[in-house]
Parts: C-alpha cells; sequence; structure tokens
C-alpha cells in the first residue's frame, strides 16, 4: 500500500487515538502479569523502569526506523534478555539442561506451568519485557496495529495458556486487541467513527458472551481436571505444583490411604515456597528417586510407614522426612523440597513403604539454633510480594517484640493466629494479599489461610518458612493403622533452623478443625468406613519440638459447631468462587466499570444502529421548548412543530419557501400563524417576547394535538 | 464467504484454545474462545446479512493519446470493502486503482491514455468484509464502462494550412464581434476590435459560407499502424481547420461527418477517428476532396489537389 511510508502518528483522529489506547490495553494486560511476577519474585520497579524505556524508546525510533530494523532491534533485545537471563540462573545449572529445562517448560506452559515456577522468575520477567514491547508500540505508533495487536497478543496468550492470567485480564486483552483491529482498519480506511457503532456493538458482545457464558463454564472446564479445587483436599493436594487461594470450600470424607505407622504424624505431600499475594507455587524441579535421601542434620527418629492407597491419588504422601522408600519406589521422583511424587498417580490397592526420619531436636536445641542460614535458603525461602502491605511486618514487629529467637518468634504468631482468629470452611475469598486480609480484615479462615499468614509474617522477621501441605495422621483404627480421609488434609508451617532442619509448625487451632472434620463424618452416607470416632486421638498436630497443648482427642469437641457447610453430597460441594471475581459485595471495582461502560457503550451503539437514538433524541428535543432571545424560541419553535408537520405529511424541500409548504401540506391556521412568526423572526429579524410567548403557546397545542390524534 | 488470513489466524487460535482448554483445564481460555467466538459469529453474520456494494462509474473524460484522465467510482457499500479496478489494454493506471472504504466512499485514480482507441475499464474486483476484517466476500461487478482515447495531435503551422486558407481570404462576412472564450481559436481573435475594447480580447465572428469548408478524405493501406497513422494525421489537419472556424467534412473507410464546426462536431470526428482501423475509399471520394490524407504503414501523405506534403514535413516545419 502507498501509504506505508506515510507515518500515521502526523495526523491524529480519534479512531488513531482508540487504535492505540487498545493497543495499549492489550499491552497492559500483558505487563500486569509480568508486573505481578516481578512484585512476587523480582524488583517491580526495575521492570517498571524496563517498560518505560522500551516505550520511549520505541516511540523515538518509530520515526526514524524502518520495520524490518526494528523487527532487528526487537530480535536482538529478546536474544539479549535470554542470554542474561540464563547467566542469573544458579551456577549448577549446565547449558544443556538449560536447554533442556527450557524445553520442557515450554511443554509444560500448555498444561498451564504458571511463570511463577520458573526459577528466577523476576529476573526472567525482566528479560523478555523489552522486546515485544519495544515491537508491540513501536509498531502501535507506525499504525501497524494489526501487527502490533498479534505481537501483544501472542504475549497475553503465553500468560492465559500458563494460568497467570485471570479470566478478566484475558477480557481486558480481547478487548483491547478487537479495539485496535476494529479502529485500526477505520484509520486505515481514513473512515469516520459513525461506521464503529458495529465495532463497539460487537466488543460489547463479547465482554457479556464471557461474562455470562463465560463463568457458568468454569465448572465445565473443571471437570476435565483431575479434582474441582472445591474441598480442602482438592485445593491443597492437587498435583499441580500451585495452590490457589479459595473461598467457602468442604470436606470429602473419601477415604484416600491406610497408614501402618510406627508413630502418628502429618503425611507431608508437597511444599511450596513461592507466595504470591493469593496462591503459592512451588518452584524448582524434582529428580527420580535414586536410593536413600539425606535425613535433617538435628537429631531424629526414625518412622516407618506403610501407606496402602485407598482411592485413585496422584500424591504420595509421607512422615517428614523421608529419606527412603522401600516399597513401590519405581517411578517415584523426589522434589527439590524433600517430597516424595509418584509422577503418575497410584490406583486403589496399590501401596508404597517409606522410611522417615523426624527431627525430634529439643526446644532448646532450636532456641539456639540461630540465624546463620544457608545462601540458598535465604533466596528461596524470605520471598515475599514485594506489594505486600506494610502493616503484616509491622504487626508482626509488635507481636514478637519481646522475642529474641526464631523459635520464640514462631511459638507466638502461631499461638497468637489460634487464639486470635476463628476456624471456618465458609468464607470469602478475600482480594489482594491473603496474609494481610486474613490478618486485618477476615475474622475467620481455614488452615491454609493460617498457614500463609504464619509463613508471611516469619518472612518478614527474615525467618525462612514454607508452606507444607498434606494429611494430618487420620484416623487411628488399630495398633498403628490410620484411615486418612480427604477431610485429613492440612496445610501447615515448616520454618528453618541452621544445622537442625525444617521443623513442623501448626497455626491452626486443632479442635475446631477436628470438630469439622467429626461433624462430616456423622453426616448420614458419607461414612465409607466403619467409622471409630472414639480412637482419633491420632490425629494430633503437635509439632515435634513444640508443645501445643491442644487436646489430642477430638471426640470431646466434635459435635458442638455447627456444620458450616450445608452440602451434604462430596460430589456436589460448594460452586468454586468464579475466576478473576475478587470482589465481595460493595463498591464495584474500576475493571467492572470500566466493561459496564462498554456494556453500556454497546447498548447505546446498538441503538444507534437502529435509529432508535435519534428517534428519542427527537422527542425529547421537541418536549423540550426552545429557550434564549425571543427570535431563537420563535425560530425553534416553528422548527419543532414543522418537523411534527413534516413527521405526518413530508418534509420541507430544499428551496422551498416555508409559505409554500404550508400552502402545500394543508396547515392548519396555529401551524401557520407559527410560520408567520418565523418568518418575520427569521427574515424581518422582529420578534418581540409576547411573539416568543405566542409562539411557545401555538407550539404546545401542537405537541398536545399530536398525541390526542 | 471466506475467512480472511486474520479470520484463519483467529479461527485457529479458537480452536486451539479450545482443544488446550478441554485437555488441560478452562484457565483464562473462556475470554480468548468465547471472545473469539463471538467475533467469528458477529462477523459472518454482518457480511452475509450486507447486500452487495452498489458503484457508480461516472464516465471519464475522454483525451488524446499521451494526456490522462481521471476515474471515479462511487461506493455505497453497507459494510467495509476494498475496490480493486481494472484497466483495459492500451490504458495505464498512473496510481494503483485501488480503495478501501469503512461504508459509502469513492475510488478515483487517473490513468494514462496510451493508444488510440475505445478503451475499457473494468470489471472492478470488490472485495467486501465485515467490520474486524474477519470474513471476506469477493465479487466482480459487472458494470463496466469505455473512455475514448483520441489520436494525438500535432500542430500544423505549414504551407498547407495557409495556402489553403489564402485562397478563400473572404470567407465569409463579417458578421459581428464578441467577447473571448476561453476555446476560440486565437486565428479569430480581431485584434484590432481587441485593442479599443476596455472587456480585453474579442473576437470576430463571420456569416456561415456555403463555399467555405474543407472536404477532407483519409485513407490508409496497412494494417493497424498505418490506421494509427493516418488518424493522427487526419485528426490534426481537420483540428487545424476546425480552430480556424473552417467547417470540416469527412470521408473515411468507417464512415462520413458532413461538414460542421462546433464542440458537437469536434468530438465525433475525433471519436469516429479513435476507432477508425482504416481502409480505402472510393475514387470518386478521393476526387472531390479538398484534402487527401493517404497513410502506409511507413509514411503518410497529404494532398491538397496540386501539391503533395510528408505529414513530417508539415509538423517538422511547425516545431521548426
Amino acid at each position: 500500500m502507498s501509504t506505508g511510508d506515510r507515518l500515521p502518528f502526523l495526523t491524529v483522529g480519534p479512531d488513531r487515538v482508540l487504535s492505540i489506547a487498545g493497543i495499549a490495553v492489550l499491552l497492559g494486560t500483558a505487563l500486569s502479569v509480568l508486573l505481578h511476577v516481578a512484585d512476587v519474585a523480582g524488583d517491580p520497579q526495575a521492570l517498571l523502569l524496563v517498560i518505560l524505556g522500551a516505550l520511549v524508546a520505541s516511540t523515538l525510533l518509530a520515526r526514524y526506523v524502518s520495520a524490518p530494523v526494528a523487527a532487528l532491534v526487537a530480535g536482538g533485545l529478546i536474544v539479549v534478555g535470554a542470554n542474561w537471563y540464563f547467566l542469573t540462573l544458579p551456577e549448577g545449572i549446565g547449558v544443556l539442561s538449560r536447554v533442556d529445562v527450557l524445553l520442557r517448560d515450554s511443554l509444560a506452559l500448555l498444561s498451564g506451568l504458571s511463570v511463577l515456577q520458573i526459577t528466577n522468575a523476576g529476573a526472567w520477567a525482566l528479560a523478555i519485557t523489552p522486546g515485544p514491547v519495544f515491537l508491540t508500540w513501536y509498531l502501535a505508533i507506525r499504525g501497524r496495529y494489526v501487527l502490533s495487536t498479534v505481537v501483544a497478543g501472542s504475549l497475553l496468550t503465553v500468560f492465559v495458556l500458563t494460568g497467570d492470567a485471570e479470566t478478566m485480564t484475558a477480557l481486558f486483552g480481547v478487548v483491547g486487541a478487537g479495539t485496535a483491529v476494529g479502529f485500526g482498519d477505520l484509520a486505515r480506511r481514513d473512515g469516520s467513527l459513525g461506521e464503529a457503532d458495529i465495532v463497539v456493538v460487537v466488543l460489547a458482545a463479547m465482554v457479556a458472551a464471557t461474562l455470562t457464558v463465560g463463568v457458568i463454564p468454569a465448572g465445565a472446564g473443571h471437570t476435565f481436571e483431575f479434582t474441582g479445587p472445591s474441598t480442602v483436599e482438592a485445593s491443597l493436594t492437587s498435583t499441580d505444583d500451585q495452590i490457589e487461594m479459595q473461598g467457602a470450600i468442604s470436606l470429602s470424607p473419601a477415604v484416600r490411604f491406610t497408614v501402618v505407622s510406627d508413630a502418628p504424624d502429618n503425611w507431608v505431600v508437597k511444599t511450596y515456597d513461592r507466595y504470591t499475594g493469593d496462591g503459592w507455587i512451588r518452584t524448582g524441579g524434582t529428580r527420580a528417586y535414586g536410593g536413600s535421601l539425606s535425613p535433617p542434620a538435628g537429631r531424629t527418629r526414625t518412622i516407618e510407614q506403610s501407606f496402602r492407597v485407598e482411592s485413585p491419588v496422584g500424591t504420595m504422601p509421607a512422615a517428614w522426612r523421608p529419606t527412603e522408600v522401600s516399597r513401590g519406589a519405581a517411578g517415584t521422583v523426589v522434589t527439590e523440597q524433600g517430597t516424595l511424587d509418584p509422577r503418575g498417580s497410584f490406583d486403589a490397592g496399590d501401596s508404597y513403604a517409606v522410611t522417615s526420619e523426624n527431627l525430634i531436636s529439643s526446644d532448646q536445641a532450636l532456641r539456639t539454633a540461630g540465624r546463620d542460614y544457608p545462601a540458598r535458603i535465604r533466596e528461596r525461602y524470605l520471598q515475599l510480594p514485594a506489594s505486600t502491605p506494610r502493616r503484616v511486618a509491622e504487626r508482626t514487629d509488635r507481636l514478637t517484640s519481646t522475642t529474641d529467637t526464631p523459635f520464640d518468634t514462631a511459638t507466638v504468631i502461631e499461638r497468637w493466629l489460634r487464639n486470635n482468629k476463628q476456624y471456618s470452611l465458609d468464607v470469602d475469598r478475600p482480594s489482594g494479599n491473603t496474609a494481610d486480609a486474613f490478618l486485618f480484615e477476615m475474622g475467620a479462615g481455614y488452615c491454609t489461610y493460617y498457614a500463609t499468614t504464619m509463613v508471611v509474617m516469619l518472612r518478614t522477621q527474615g525467618i525462612p518458612a514454607r508452606l507444607a501441605v498434606g494429611y494430618t495422621s487420620g484416623e487411628l483404627v488399630d495398633d498403628n493403622r490410620y484411615v486418612v480421609r480427604g477431610l485429613n488434609s492440612h496445610a501447615w508451617v515448616q520454618v528453618y533452623f541452621p544445622d537442625e532442619g525444617w521443623v513442623r509448625f501448626d497455626p491452626t487451632p486443632p479442635d475446631p478443625r477436628r470438630a469439622e472434620e467429626q461433624s462430616r463424618l456423622r453426616e448420614p452416607g458419607e461414612v465409607d468406613a466403619t467409622p471409630d470416632v472414639a480412637g482419633t486421638n491420632g490425629t494430633t498436630t503437635g509439632t515435634p519440638g513444640t508443645v501445643t497443648g491442644a487436646g489430642s482427642n477430638g471426640t470431646s469437641v466434635a459435635g458442638s459447631p455447627p456444620a458450616p457447610t450445608p452440602t451434604t453430597n462430596a460430589s456436589d460441594p460448594f460452586d468454586t468462587p468464579a475466576a478473576g471475581d475478587g470482589g465481595g459485595p460493595g463498591l464495584p471495582s474500576p475493571d467492572r466499570v470500566a466493561l459496564g461502560l462498554l456494556l453500556l457503550a454497546g447498548g447505546v451503539a446498538g441503538l444507534r444502529r437502529v435509529g432508535v437514538t435519534t428517534r428519542v433524541y427527537r422527542e425529547l428535543w421537541i418536549r423540550r421548548p426552545p429557550d434564549g432571545p425571543p427570535s431563537h424560541q420563535v425560530t425553534g419553535a416553528y422548527e419543532r412543530a414543522e418537523y411534527l408537520q413534516a413527521a405526518r405529511t413530508r418534509d420541507r424541500r430544499t428551496g422551498e419557501t416555508v409559505r409554500q409548504y404550508l400552502d402545500a401540506v394543508d396547515a392548519d391556521d396555529r401551524l401557520r400563524r407559527l410560520g408567520e412568526l418565523y418568518e418575520r423572526a427569521r427574515y424581518a429579524g422582529r420578534a418581540s417576547r409576547s411573539d416568543a410567548a405566542e409562539a411557545i403557546d401555538l407550539l404546545g397545542q401542537q405537541v398536545g394535538g399530536r398525541f390526542r390524534g | 464467504m471466506k475467512p480472511t488470513r486474520r479470520g484463519h489466524a483467529l479461527i485457529v487460535l479458537v480452536l486451539a484454545g479450545g482443544l488446550v482448554g478441554f485437555a488441560f483445564g478452562a484457565r483464562a481460555l473462556n475470554a480468548v474462545i468465547v471472545s473469539g467466538g463471538v467475533g467469528l459469529v458477529a462477523g459472518a453474520v454482518q457480511l452475509a446479512r450486507a447486500g452487495e456494494p452498489e458503484l457508480e462509474r461516472r464516465a471519464p473524460e475522454p483525451g488524446h493519446e499521451g494526456d490522462s484522465t481521471t476515474v471515479e467510482i462511487d461506493i455505497e457499500s453497507p459494510v467495509p470493502c476494498r475496490v480493486v479496478d481494472r484497466v483495459g489494454e492500451g490504458l495505464t493506471a498512473l496510481e494503483e486503482p485501488v480503495v478501501e472504504t469503512s461504508g459509502d466512499g469513492q475510488l478515483a485514480y487517473t490513468v494514462a491514455l496510451e493508444r488510440r482507441g475505445e478503451r475499457r475499464l473494468g470489471r472492478a474486483t470488490v472485495v467486501t468484509t465485515d467490520s474486524f476484517g474477519l470474513f471476506a466476500r469477493e465479487d466482480v461487478h459487472p458494470v463496466e464502462t469505455t473512455v475514448d482515447v483520441y489520436p494525438a495531435v500535432f500542430g500544423i503551422t505549414g504551407t498547407l494550412g495557409t495556402e489553403q486558407l489564402g485562397e478563400r481570404p473572404e470567407r465569409g462576412a463579417f458578421d459581428r464581434v464578441r467577447e473571448y472564450q476561453p476555446g476560440d481559436p486565437l486565428r479569430n481573435v480581431h485584434w484590432t476590435s481587441s485593442a479599443k475594447s476596455p472587456d480585453g480580447l474579442v473576437v470576430a465572428e463571420y456569416t456561415a459560407d456555403q463555399d467555405d469548408l474543407v472536404r477532407l478524405a483519409a485513407v490508409s493501406t496497412g494494417g493497424t499502424a498505418a490506421a494509427d497513422r493516418m488518424a493522427t494525421a487526419t485528426a490534426s489537419v481537420a483540428l487545424m481547420f476546425l480552430d480556424a472556424g473552417v467547417p470540416v467534412a469527412l470521408a473515411i473507410s468507417d464512415g462520413i461527418l458532413p461538414a460542421q464546426t462546433g464542440r458537437e462536431h469536434r468530438r465525433e470526428l475525433l471519436r469516429l477517428l479513435t476507432r477508425t482501423t482504416g481502409g480505402e475509399l472510393p475514387a470518386q471520394t478521393k476526387r472531390s476532396a479538398d484534402v487527401l490524407v493517404q497513410a502506409t504503414e511507413r509514411s503518410v501523405e497529404i494532398h491538397d489537389g496540386r501539391r503533395s506534403h510528408t505529414f513530417q514535413d508539415l509538423t517538422v516545419e511547425a516545431s521548426g
């Protein structure tokens, strides 16, 4: 096209402004994901600077640099970024394994590997950002809106696939893309915005459809997942390496395992290191299990466990810390955090045996462990999103102002959470930072909230901690046999002590939780194994080395609290909270307002398309009496009356005088009189106040007459 | 109606998104799939409902070989469309004969008139799309038009003209003077009256004289090249006389025009010469002609009753 060389930014019309705004929205949604990544695992300030730099550079270069050169610049930025990112990776990772990891991760993207699981995700965000931002903005400024949309849209698509972009984010991106393409075409064709109503109507239809059709199949989509995250168990022990905070949730009584063990303990499924503000991510890879694993550094006792799988699961729980898989080791992998993973799933009837070395260091030993944390621990387990509100740290500072050791700090926080928050499964998922919300806004929550908040509080004090999930010991049915059900799933905290290892703390109040489990078990038709509630003292949540003080028999409190979940069918639990629906009742969020406005604009454009707005405007115009000086009132009154007359008969032709017209349509006397006043006001320039009053009166009769007839 | 490249890309995106979503969970793919689906359906419906755009061609101004003219097509379309016009043989578009409009619009471009003849414009190809350009429908608009490319004309100020006119110094009685209008030959300007007139140039008009006309006959032997030469030479000679206010009658193998002056006559004469394929005339017609143009593939000779000139001589002299 001959317009290729013309620089369109020299002439800026509303269509161009809208196209560029569309690109900005689309790019903004992708960048919001990257900024979130940087917030969780990097430096959001640095990323903002990089984004700003790329925008400024592309704006300037768009004037001087041709498209191929710009593509080379963008490619160069990506290559440089990738190399820089590889340099930031830990020394141990060789180039080949890096490429291997890269390929594996790329495939994993399809299935929803979060960007946050990437090693050094913050650096990764910094590295990949400038290239696409530069190219997108360059193309937008040059008026190549479709190409620009493709570049920015690809970036957003990656985040949609990784699951990092929520539905609302994606929807904004889609609207941005549609705006850019639709108005970009108008700009290219030099079309007027009068043709834009279809674009607006379609965009509004997209939003409406996504918000209505799209939300309902949140369930439909989930039917293809292993488990819907509507139970505590599903949300905690899915095979994913991420946990998203959920709202109201229920307990499943299905039996998962039978464990024969020397001693009761929590059975760990997985631990999570990276806190995203509204969930958890496990970073780092896995390696095949190849013989025994190293035990904790501190004093330990050995626990021999034998697990029999009772219903299909994709996890491999074991007492902390597993050192040997003596049976069923085939295919087992070990995560960097030291937990076991079957790499696949177990069927009912499968079994495995694990030897664990359980840390039993004394409180005193833990008190004297000090703060000499290894670098690898500091780097990974002190991470907090940069956006974590300061008041979390301040509150924790005050709470722990009297403690001297990390052990005491952890004990104080654990006790404070147990004593000051109510246990409830029926909570609204908070928007924003979960720990902050639980600490300051929510009165109640369940284990995930307690544990998350405690990890965050510890990290604000410089104490390495992580979230552990798995099952409590379960129901003791025999000498050393435990029945573990879905409702035993649990989340707690592991705190690191130098030269000792990871120590369990559990900030969830144990009694209400067990009561909840019991009430769930007693619901009719829910128990598929002989309940022996009397013997549930095995579900102790006492942490080794700490004295929980809580009674270890759940029966004493069982039955007193009401079941919070009205559901009676485990397969039909609470609705999952809609993805992206962060807000409860209250003021609508800005994004909802924006989408509402778009829907409104779509409605208006649609009405305009079918001519309703013009008619409505005319109706209002007729009813509003003309104002201003008398001559304006007279001419205004006549124009309105003539419009009414024309609606009944025909329009006045161009060149036809008022008198000819009124004769031709056989107007009544009142209209003729109005015509006289009009001609005098218009052509002789004479109109008195009384003329104006008469004209308005005559118009009133016309309008009234119209509705009588 | 077919998906465009853009439409294909969106279809692939929606399908792939659906597959990935069904295989690995919905995530935010709903927003992409549902919106994309809405876009595709809306685009298809919009285009399917839209009627064909209406194209109205304005008759282009004819011109001589070597001139250029403007082609204009008015477009009325309920949906965005792209109109590409085609120019026939003997014409060359000087600008891309393409326009994209969001609805109503106009395609205007310039063509160079290169070869004598009645030249074709069209048919235009109309590609209508939906508002997002996801689907396209291609129609060939049936209406075409022609533009006349008149033969090239060279100025003749050689002896032929002066002698021919010189023999008739009394070319009708002086009738009256009137104001000069653009298009009047300078020859007719009455300089003495003009000098006295406050309105500027004044043109003399003469009463028509039956005898005062030129009978022009033209023949060619050979192919198109000979016909082209004949047309150019004949047009040049005829226009010289017409410019001088002398009525010209023309006889060629394709037809005969009675002696006339005026704009309409000029146009008819040029139209005839534009279409001529050359050929012989009866000897009788040739004999009675005041001026006879005889063209071959190589040369053109012009006889004015007493002498023969080559066309080249007349024009070379003119330019010299």
